[in-house]
């Protein structure tokens, strides 16, 4: 082997994981809605649902490929290297949000809980679908926590377009709540060690 | 009872391949009074023999030297090696190693693993062939693991005492052999090792040879590793640190055998960079290119360090290895990166080194270039600017300059060298001796900015790396000059280190020593090394009118 310094390699290559990292947290923000957890052990995943269906969750890779030419020495500056590195997070970021999207699709589609607009124009109609289609979260106190709606681009200016809701889109809303509100604690509730 | 020390011995042996237990192979043999004819690690193998020695009686042996680390030679691994051993039989040595050209030698074979009884079977029923007519061993002995052990013992004698001296061996040992090693701690466990200043002849003999043993055991982990840089760095030091001990001319036999292992790992060093397309001029990663940044241009010092030491010590080298370490040496000497006064005596080694190659005036304007930024930068006005003392490694400037004081256990962080310069005045007079008078003048006025810091400590000092606390530092303040004292002040300057006279053969290993441990570069130090590596236009015969 050639002399080096593993420490200052190992240093730098910390510092290059965390400007990816930052770099895909920003052009994915939804990743950052999302924990991370890390596995430690095994190389698959798998949900095993209450009535003891094993649900896989595919783990996939996300890679970024540069080709970096041999420059001059002088040449290769901190600014060089930053930029391959934001090269390599644009590439992952684009394969993590394409694989996210995937998977969300493929996991709504298997429990029936997709709404398509087919074309037609985002709706107080077609959002009141939507509400009704999702399990919602409440805290202790049985506050609603709101979900959180990631959309396409431009879609956040067509929703702001739309408005406020109707008063009649807000009843249908309140009474949606409501019922979610009784799943919830019906849900809660079953949280009990019989017999 | 078993000690720590004979289980790392039995560890090391285990692990080793053929070619890297032959230097200790060989400080073994001189330990017990050998005289080794020829090793064929300094030179190309001789018929199957891998090293050539009389024993003390005067008997000579060829041996034959075999790696089975931690296993077993078979029956089956036997036969394959019966034409080697055949070899090693029926061809005598070459004439220059015999006193007669009847004289016959002990055939032995020699391997750091057992031997099966049916291999063991095999070599004698072929080592019959010695009463046939037209042989020419006398007889032929096998060495193995055990015996290897056995022979190895007096270096145990030797092994540090001291908590300190293991816990710094066990270190070396359990490191990951990437890591550069640290030159104190290699100077510390062999500074343990020397005996008393009293002792006897033979025990000098002793200790000279079981410190070369153990530096070899130390160099394991990097061994594993082909880290040649590293190896080469541990030869120079042990080698320096036994320097002391050659006080006659046996002892300095002894050294000066072992020293061009230093150069072997130089030549290693430069195989591989080349055979891996390493270029000086181009960024180069072993693994990966983005996290090996910081890394990089002190990677292309170092290797062009020990390319410069293979020139100086004349190693024998391949006409395209020779044109690359020129390409290295000329590359950065020419275009430094500049980072610490650590570097300087590493730069003026490389000055030499061209010396050898080439045959312009490039490498004297490099040099005073090297000596005007240094200046600019210790002797400016930017006191962020000025380069660390050169008691600073690479990674302690490192953090410095990027403001992470976590990441060095020195003191950089509370140490300015603005203002001060070691090593200038070392290069002026090298400008001097070579008649660059004009340029000398130029550089003047700068020279005399920065206060230059002179070591004035005891000679004895000079063979460690451990800093020493007895001896002064000199600053020493300049205005005016006068063009002859200063060239006499650089031919004279060699005079002061007289102690080194006796290792006139051996000034590649002090230029290489001064490399590695920069702040052993005194002034006297490097003018003695000037008037030996290289040739000047003003000298000791040849001074200014």
């Amino acid at each position: 082997m050639l002399p080096t310094y593993p420490k200052l390699e190992s240093w730098r290559a910390r510092l290059n994981q965390d400007r990816v990292r930052t770099n895909v947290r920003a052009l994915v923000p939804m990743m950052g809605l999302v924990k991370s957890h890390i596995q430690f052990e095994g190389r698959q995943s798998a949900i095993q649902r209450e009535t003891g269906e094993l649900d896989e969750t595919p783990i996939t890779s996300a890679s970024g490929e540069i080709s970096i030419e041999f420059v001059d020495l002088a040449e290769f500056t901190e600014e060089l290297v930053g930029k391959h590195l934001d090269d390599i997070a644009q590439q992952l970021a684009r394969g993590m949000s394409e694989h996210f999207q995937q998977r969300m699709h493929e996991v709504t589609e298997k429990v029936g809980n997709v709404v398509d607009g087919q074309g037609k124009p985002f709706s107080e109609e077609l959002f009141l679908e939507v509400m009704e289609k999702i399990e919602h979260n409440f805290g202790p106190d049985g506050s609603w926590q709101p979900p959180t709606m990631i959309v396409g681009p431009g879609m956040a200016e067509k929703i702001a377009a739309a408005g406020e809701m109707s008063s009649e889109g807000n009843k249908r809303l309140k009474a949606i709540l409501e019922r979610k509100r009784d799943d919830h604690r019906r849900r809660e509730a079953a949280r009990i060690l019989v017999g | 009872m078993i000690t720590v020390a004979e289980r790392l011995l039995e560890s090391w042996l285990d692990s080793q391949t053929e070619r890297r237990y032959q230097p200790a192979f060989i400080q073994m043999l001189v330990s017990e009074g050998w005289t080794v004819l020829h090793n064929t690690r300094h030179a190309p193998i001789e018929f199957g023999k891998d090293v050539i020695a009389r024993d003390p009686a005067g008997v000579l042996h060829c041996f034959q030297l075999k790696g089975n680390p931690g296993s077993r030679v078979t029956k089956s691994e036997a036969a394959s090696l019966l034409t080697q051993f055949n070899e090693l039989l029926m061809t005598a040595p070459g004439p220059e190693f015999r006193k007669s050209a009847d004289e016959k030698h002990v055939a032995v074979f020699v391997t750091n693993g057992e031997v099966d009884e049916e291999a063991r079977l095999l070599f004698e029923r072929a080592a019959e062939i010695c009463r046939q007519p037209g042989a020419t061993a006398s007889g032929y002995q096998l060495w193995t693991r055990g015996d290897l052990l056995k022979k190895l013992g007096p270096a145990m004698r030797v092994w540090p005492a001291t908590l300190d001296g293991i816990r710094l061996i066990l270190n070396l040992l359990a490191g990951d052999g990437r890591e550069p090693p640290d030159p104190q701690d290699i100077s510390r466990i062999m500074a343990s090792l020397l005996p008393a200043a009293d002792a006897s002849s033979p025990a000098k003999d002793a200790a000279l040879s079981s410190m070369l043993v153990v530096a070899e055991i130390i160099k394991a982990r990097w061994y594993e590793r082909d880290n040649h840089q590293a190896l080469h760095c541990v030869t120079v030091l042990a080698a320096i640190a036994a320097m002391p001990l050659a006080d006659t001319d046996t002892r300095l036999s002894m050294l000066t055998n072992y020293a061009p292992l230093a150069l072997e790992h130089c030549a290693d060093l430069l195989a591989e960079a080349h055979a891996k397309n390493f270029s000086p001029k181009r960024a180069w990663s072993e693994r990966d290119i983005l996290g090996e940044y910081d890394v990089m241009w002190e990677r292309r010092r170092l290797v062009a360090d020990c390319a410069a030491i293979a020139l100086l010590g004349q190693v024998d080298l391949s006409c395209e290895l020779r044109s690359y370490g020129a390409e290295l040496v000329s590359a950065v000497a020419h275009h430094v990166m500049l980072w610490g006064q650590a570097q300087i005596p590493s730069l003026i080694a490389a000055f030499w080194a061209r010396g050898r190659v080439e045959a312009n005036i490039a490498r004297e304007f490099d040099l005073a270039a090297t000596l005007r930024k240094v200046q600019e930068l210790n002797g400016g006005h930017d006191d962020t600017a000025a380069l660390p003392q050169p008691y600073y490694n690479w990674p302690d400037a490192w953090a410095y300059f990027r403001n992470l004081p976590h990441m060095t256990g020195s003191g950089i962080f509370e140490d300015s060298a603005h203002g001060h310069l070691f090593f200038g005045r070392a290069m002026m007079f090298m400008l001097a001796k070579r008649n660059m008078k004009r340029t000398c003048g130029e550089l003047w006025a700068g020279f005399t900015r920065p206060i230059h810091e002179e070591a004035h400590l005891p000679d004895d000092s000079f063979f460690s790396a451990v800093h020493c606390e007895d001896g002064a530092m000199h600053q020493i303040q300049l205005r005016t000059g006068v063009w002859v004292d200063l060239v006499n002040e650089g031919i004279d300057a060699a005079g002061a280190a007289a102690f080194l006279d006796r290792f006139g053969s051996l000034a590649w290993l002090i230029a290489a020593y001064v490399s590695l441990v920069p702040y052993r570069g005194w002034t006297r130090v490097l003018m003695w090394l000037d008037a030996r590596l290289d040739r000047t236009w003003y000298h000791a015969a040849a001074r200014p009118e």
